[in-house]
């Protein structure tokens, strides 16, 4: 059963995610924080992480770095609205070679099916 | 002759001499003589002192003197009495020079007679009288003379003193007079010179000549008011009898139209006052009309400083505002997608036939519509966190197909039929994209605004190359914009809708991002027909353009 993560600081975002993603069977953890994301991640391993990008503390970029140190395989996705502020951190570290994928909010349900199954189905996951 | 008798003193020391003295002169007819005989000079001089002589016969050689010296002692001693030399043949010589210095006459001893004796006595004493009367009348016409000499000389020397006092004030005069015409020519004051009974000019100096384009013949006798310097005769006319009346009269600001038909601003005073008997007006013009353009420059610059700083403080307020919306839109964003999802996940496990399936359906439809609104304050105030927008090179079709987006719902549901033309050739434009996208969603939102009570609703929006940029324009079939109020349409704060309905910025804000770009927006509107506004946008920002005001001077309106 392919595991995926979903880190958001907003409880309605990860009840979404759990509720939109049941039919697809796959198995969805949520947590409200980057460290608790890492601690996760630590813990287990994961086939998607859905990580937000603003959040309280440690921010979205912050996290991925810590994550990629733990896993560098893992698919990523950037979930934020409009990411001005944090565009030049984001750039930096694509450059440093953190791999990810952006998800724009706001989403409906179709779409985030869509963005899940095809990193875990189709010809790019592995 | 009055028979007077005479007295003669005979000084002769001789006395046969004396003796037939005597006895001619006993025989005299012509009057009664009583003669002395004294034989020395000093005893004649003591009788002489004494007085009651009428004429002395002398002669010169004496015991105690001789020769002329006998003439001049007796003489000195008795100026006023006549003397006759009684002289012998030996020293006729001496006598005739006493006769030379003051003696009357003399006589020769060897050829005297008792007739030429008495004559000689008698023609000496009256000698000697009209004498001393000749020397009266001499001294008292010297007298005179010297009296009327003072006068002349006194008058002489008054009139020398007024002379020169002439002179000085001539001097003077000149002087004044010349420092006056220099002050005159080289004034750099228009003066004008007028009689100030019938107001005729007198004299003109050259400055007010060139400043008002007149040539001295053409002022001079004029009546101030021929020349149409003012706007009217009729004013010309009261300005006059005025300065008349007060003596006195001070314009700051006087417009005057000079000969070739230009404005002039003058500073106009005038006095009144008299010279040779008569008052004449002095009227100085001073050429203000640089300095009223100055004033006027400096009032047009303080009214656009004044525009350009409510513009400012309200851009900074819709900045803010702009800030507080992206915040709340962020926050909206989660619950909305969450709530989404969560009518989504329903509508996913109830069966269709549910009654609540459609009220679900209803549910999702409007979270939709508000995570569009959402991302429409996002998009529009994506840039309102206050730092300046970079110029990219954009499409402004592309712009325009967002804004036609974001509208599409409001245009729809109003009926408004929009067709958009946009030229294949239109460049790409250097612009800053989100202020571009307000100005053309504002310019579009107020079309649409004008066509709510307007049975023919349509919108067209050309965009086509024009010159060195890009001409957008929006028509509307809407009521159109007034004469009254086409005048205000760009100024801040100035608005017809409805309280709550616009800020009255609108407009304001579109010409500052549209003039920050270059170029210049005009509107043209017929009441009742509708309105378009077209905004020029040039494909490159030129350097220190602030506007291209000249664009559209020949279309405006």
């Amino acid at each position: 059963m392919k595991r995926i993560l979903v880190i958001d600081d907003d409880e309605a975002v990860r009840k979404l995610f759990l509720l939109s993603l049941e039919e697809t069977g796959y198995s969805v953890y949520t947590v409200s924080s980057g460290m608790d994301g890492i601690k996760a991640l630590k813990q287990g391993q994961y086939d998607l992480i859905f990580l937000d990008l603003k959040m309280p503390g440690m921010d979205g970029v912050e996290t991925l770095r810590e994550l990629r140190k733990i896993d560098r395989e893992v698919p990523v996705y950037i979930i934020t609205a409009f990411h001005d502020e944090f565009f030049a951190q984001l750039k930096k570290a694509e450059a440093d070679g953190m791999d990810f994928d952006v998800l724009h909010k706001p989403f409906d349900r179709k779409q985030l099916i869509t963005a899940t199954t095809g990193i875990l189905e189709g010809p790019t996951s592995y | 002759m009055a028979h007077k008798t005479i007295n003669v003193l005979f000084i002769e020391d001789n006395p046969g001499d004396c003796r037939l003295i005597q006895e001619m002169l006993a025989e005299a007819s012509w009057g009664r003589v009583k003669m002395e005989c004294v034989d020395r000079l000093s005893t004649g001089l003591e009788r002489l002192t004494e007085g009651g002589v009428n004429c002395v016969l002398l002669d010169l050689t004496l015991p105690d003197s001789t020769g002329l010296d006998t003439f001049e002692r007796v003489h000195a001693e008795a100026p006023e009495i006549a003397i006759v030399i009684v002289s012998g043949l030996s020293d006729e010589m001496l006598a005739i020079e006493a006769v030379q210095r003051g003696a009357q006459d003399y006589l020769v001893k060897d050829h005297l007679g008792s007739y030429v004796l008495g004559r000689s006595i008698r023609y000496a004493i009256e000698r000697k009288r009209m004498e001393k009367e000749l020397e009266r009348h001499r001294e008292h016409l010297e007298e005179l003379v010297q009296e009327r000499t003072d006068e002349v000389l006194r008058s002489n020397r008054a009139l020398q003193a007024e002379i020169a006092e002439r002179i000085r004030t001539e001097k003077d005069l000149k002087v004044s007079e010349v420092r006056y015409r220099r002050l005159f020519e080289a004034a750099q004051d228009g003066i004008l010179i007028l009689d100030a009974k019938r107001g005729q000019i007198i004299d003109v100096n050259p400055f007010l000549m060139e400043m008002l384009g007149y040539t001295h013949e053409e002022f001079i006798g004029k009546q101030l008011w021929e020349l149409g310097l003012l706007k009217d005769i009729a004013e010309n006319k009261e300005i006059f009898q005025q300065l008349q009346e007060s003596k006195y009269v001070r314009y700051e600001h006087l417009p005057l139209k000079i000969k070739d038909g230009r404005r002039r601003d003058v500073e106009f005073v005038s006095n009144v006052y008299r010279v040779d008997g008569r008052e004449v007006i002095q009227c100085n013009v001073r050429d203000i009309t640089e300095r009223i353009k100055d004033a006027e420059k400096l009032n047009k610059a303080y009214a656009r400083l004044e525009r350009q700083s409510v513009i400012l403080a309200q851009q900074a307020k819709m900045i803010a505002v702009g800030v507080l919306a992206a915040g709340v839109a962020h926050e909206l964003n989660n619950p909305l997608m969450a709530m989404l999802h969560f009518a989504q996940y329903c509508l996913k496990h109830i069966a269709e036939d549910d009654r609540s399936y459609t009220v679900l359906q209803d549910i999702e439809h409007e979270a939709r519509r508000c995570i569009d609104i959402v991302k429409n304050l996002l998009t529009f105030s994506r840039n309102g966190a206050g730092k300046k927008e970079k110029y990219e090179l954009k499409n402004p079709a592309e712009i325009l197909e967002r804004v036609v987006r974001l509208l599409s719902y409001r245009i729809e549901k109003e009926g408004v039929s929009l067709t958009s033309h946009v030229d294949e050739e239109t460049p790409k434009i250097r612009m800053r994209v989100n202020a571009m996208q307000d100005v053309i969603l504002n310019l579009l939102t107020n079309a649409l605004d004008a066509l709510e009570e307007s049975k023919k609703k349509e919108v067209r929006i050309d965009v086509r190359p024009d010159g060195d940029g890009v001409l957008v324009s929006i028509a509307d079939s809407g009521s159109g914009i007034s004469p009254a109020v086409i005048e205000n349409i760009y100024d801040p704060f100035f608005s017809t809708k409805p309280v709550g309905s616009g800020t009255g910025l609108g407009l304001s804000l579109c010409q500052g991002i549209i003039h920050a770009h270059g170029g210049e927006i005009a509107c043209k509107s017929e009441p009742g027909t509708g309105t378009v506004f077209h905004a020029f946008i040039p494909t490159q920002r030129r350097k220190g353009a602030k506007s291209n005001e000249a664009h559209f001077s020949d279309r405006r309106r």
